[in-house]
């Protein structure tokens, strides 16, 4: 897979970050340099698929039963914009 | 007396035997940073007011002696990717850089139980993705052996306020190498548990099916005690099982006769020649101690560094998702729209490593990489769980350097990293596999910088492999240098 400008203007709107085009040339080629030694990965052969994918071991499972959680005002005090309810974001819904 | 020399463990008895305060050791360890710091840059946080009132209170609970638990007024200190209620937690990011959580994690719950003492919060790379603590936003932690070098990473920081003795331990946290990498470049020891052993609720969270806390010391018994404190019970971390009987109670078992693997492909060309030497010097020691070492191949230790990078990167590049300058964190000022809010914020909050790391594992992940890598890196962690199984079933350890060289030098930045993340090739097979790993202190390079071994276990077996290291520990004394300028 060869890592392009294209590649990283795709990459970059589904990661919801944006470039310079220095930041750019530098971020093309780091990821050519990780891509070097993860394309090996496309020569393992090994496949056993009696092998579980999944970690072996079992979670436990928590009582069904209602706890404290966290104050509404403790969460939104970390928040970069808010008001006593809420965090404030621009408008999200296009007027139609 | 120099208290800050004491082991954990001594300096407890020391409080119980009444000849020692808790607010004596913590004035200590503040004229230790106060002295040192300034040269490392280990802390991000410093907490003098909160832990000098604890350590009053632990005064006064050692003074009637009811003190909670072994290390009841002991200082420690927290990586900066541990939420701490009231207290910035930054993961070493702009990003973060004011953030105050709103609660403990589960393991700040357990040190303030046990009546441990906090004292700071320690420098890392950020988020966690570095081996060199040097992509924090708030600079580079300095190794106390040579202030020129890398104190290695992520948890630079906590290393580096071990080795230099202003605290006998601290918590970090271990993605691919993260506690054991800058342990054995620091001279100190590094315990990784078997993933699930302790909470990882209130972790920020990297790559979370590789993330586990763990404990950096001066010697494996005070961070196997401190593991079992922090072990203790969770309800809030869904993969958290616990570890039935803890960390500590083979220490006395004998290990005459045990058998201890080593992997060939860890000692090919890769390696240092000085790393080396001392690893096979510490095989020599085992042998000594009894046990029989043998040799063994396993291919599949080829894939584990770009099967760690793919999936790590995978869930980072989902788990970071949470940063987009609406609940907490870094919020850029302007913008035009809520969606160019979210890319702006996190293109200014995140570091040059951090975006990388969310573009590669972004792109892992997209409909037309996922069979062709994705799931390649899934397969090759089964195939590496199930041959670390039958592994398990001939030895009762496997030893390996820690890292294939010793600490690098600082400010020595390159485009492309791959040397970096082949500096945790020794380390990242244990996170894969979810087994128990441990770095203890042994030998230095010709230039005076630390060299560390490594001892891997089977799963939920993590007091075994605190036995072989504690052996090491009795018969050798590595881990008792102390780098120049220290307290």
């Amino acid at each position: 897979m060869k890592i392009t400008e294209k590649t990283v203007d795709r990459i970059s709107i589904l990661a919801k970050l944006s470039f310079d085009v220095k930041e750019k040339d530098e971020l093309i080629i780091g990821l050519k340099g990780m891509m070097g030694f993860v394309t090996t990965l496309e020569n393992y052969d090994s496949v056993d698929e009696t092998i579980d994918l999944l970690p072996s071991f079992t979670c436990p499972l928590a009582d069904d039963k209602a706890a404290l959680s966290l104050k509404r005002e403790d969460v939104l005090s970390s928040a970069p914009l808010c008001d006593d309810t809420c965090f404030i974001v621009p408008k999200t819904v296009e007027e139609g | 007396m120099d208290i800050l020399n004491f082991s954990a463990i001594d300096l407890s008895a020391l409080i119980d035997k009444k000849e020692l305060l808790p607010s004596e050791i913590v004035t200590e360890t503040f004229r230790g940073i106060d002295t040192l710091d300034k040269k490392y840059n280990a802390f991000i946080t410093t907490l003098y007011d909160s832990a000098m009132t604890e350590a009053i209170r632990a005064d006064a609970r050692a003074i009637s002696g009811k003190r909670l638990s072994v290390f009841d007024g002991i200082p420690v200190a927290v990586k900066d990717n541990i939420c701490t209620k009231g207290i910035k937690t930054t993961c070493g990011s702009k990003m973060l850089a004011d953030y105050i959580p709103p609660y403990d994690a589960t393991v700040i719950t357990h040190l303030k139980n046990a009546g441990m003492i906090m004292v700071g919060k320690t420098n890392m790379d950020e988020f966690g993705m570095g081996s060199c603590s040097d992509t924090s936003y708030f600079g580079a932690v300095h190794n106390p052996f040579d202030l020129d070098k890398s104190a290695g990473g992520s948890s630079g920081g906590s290393a580096a306020v071990v080795a230099s003795r202003i605290v006998p331990f601290a918590l970090g946290s271990d993605t691919g190498g993260s506690v054991r990498q800058p342990a054995s470049m620091c001279g100190v020891c590094g315990i990784k548990s078997t993933y699930g052993a302790v909470s990882r609720y209130g972790l920020v969270a990297y790559s979370s099916s590789f993330d586990q806390i763990g404990v950096i010391s001066n010697n494996i018994t005070d961070g196997a005690e401190l593991m079992n404190i922090i072990s203790g019970n969770d309800t809030l971390d869904s993969t958290y099982v616990g570890l039935k009987d803890g960390f500590t109670h083979s220490l006395s078992l004998p290990i005459k006769d045990k058998v201890i693997g080593i992997p060939k492909e860890y000692l090919d060309g890769n390696i240092d020649g000085e790393v080396n030497e001392a690893f096979l010097n510490a095989v020599d020691t085992m042998k000594q101690l009894g046990c029989r070492v043998e040799y063994f191949s396993l291919d599949v230790l080829k894939y584990v560094v770009p099967c760690y990078y793919l999936i790590s990167n995978a869930e980072a590049s989902t788990n970071l998702s949470r940063f987009d300058g609406v609940k907490y964190g870094y919020r850029a000022a302007d913008f035009t729209d809520v969606n160019d809010m979210i890319k702006k914020s996190r293109s200014d909050g995140f570091g040059t490593e951090v975006k990388k790391r969310i573009m590669l594992g972004t792109f892992a992940i997209t409909s037309e990489n996922y069979e062709k890598y994705y799931k390649k890196a899934i397969q090759v962690r089964a195939n590496l769980s199930s041959s670390f199984d039958r592994l398990f079933e001939r030895f009762d350890a496997i030893m390996c350097p820690t890292s294939p060289s010793a600490a690098g030098p600082l400010g020595f930045k390159e485009t492309d990293n791959t040397r970096m993340y082949l500096s945790d090739i020794y380390t990242v097979s244990a996170n894969i596999a979810g087994l128990p790993a441990l770095s203890v202190p042994c030998g230095f390079t010709s230039d005076g910088l630390p060299v560390g071994v490594q001892f891997m276990g089977r799963r939920f077996c993590d007091a075994k492999i605190v036995c072989f290291a504690a052996e090491f520990q009795r018969v050798t004394d590595w881990h008792k240098r102390l780098p120049k300028g220290a307290i």
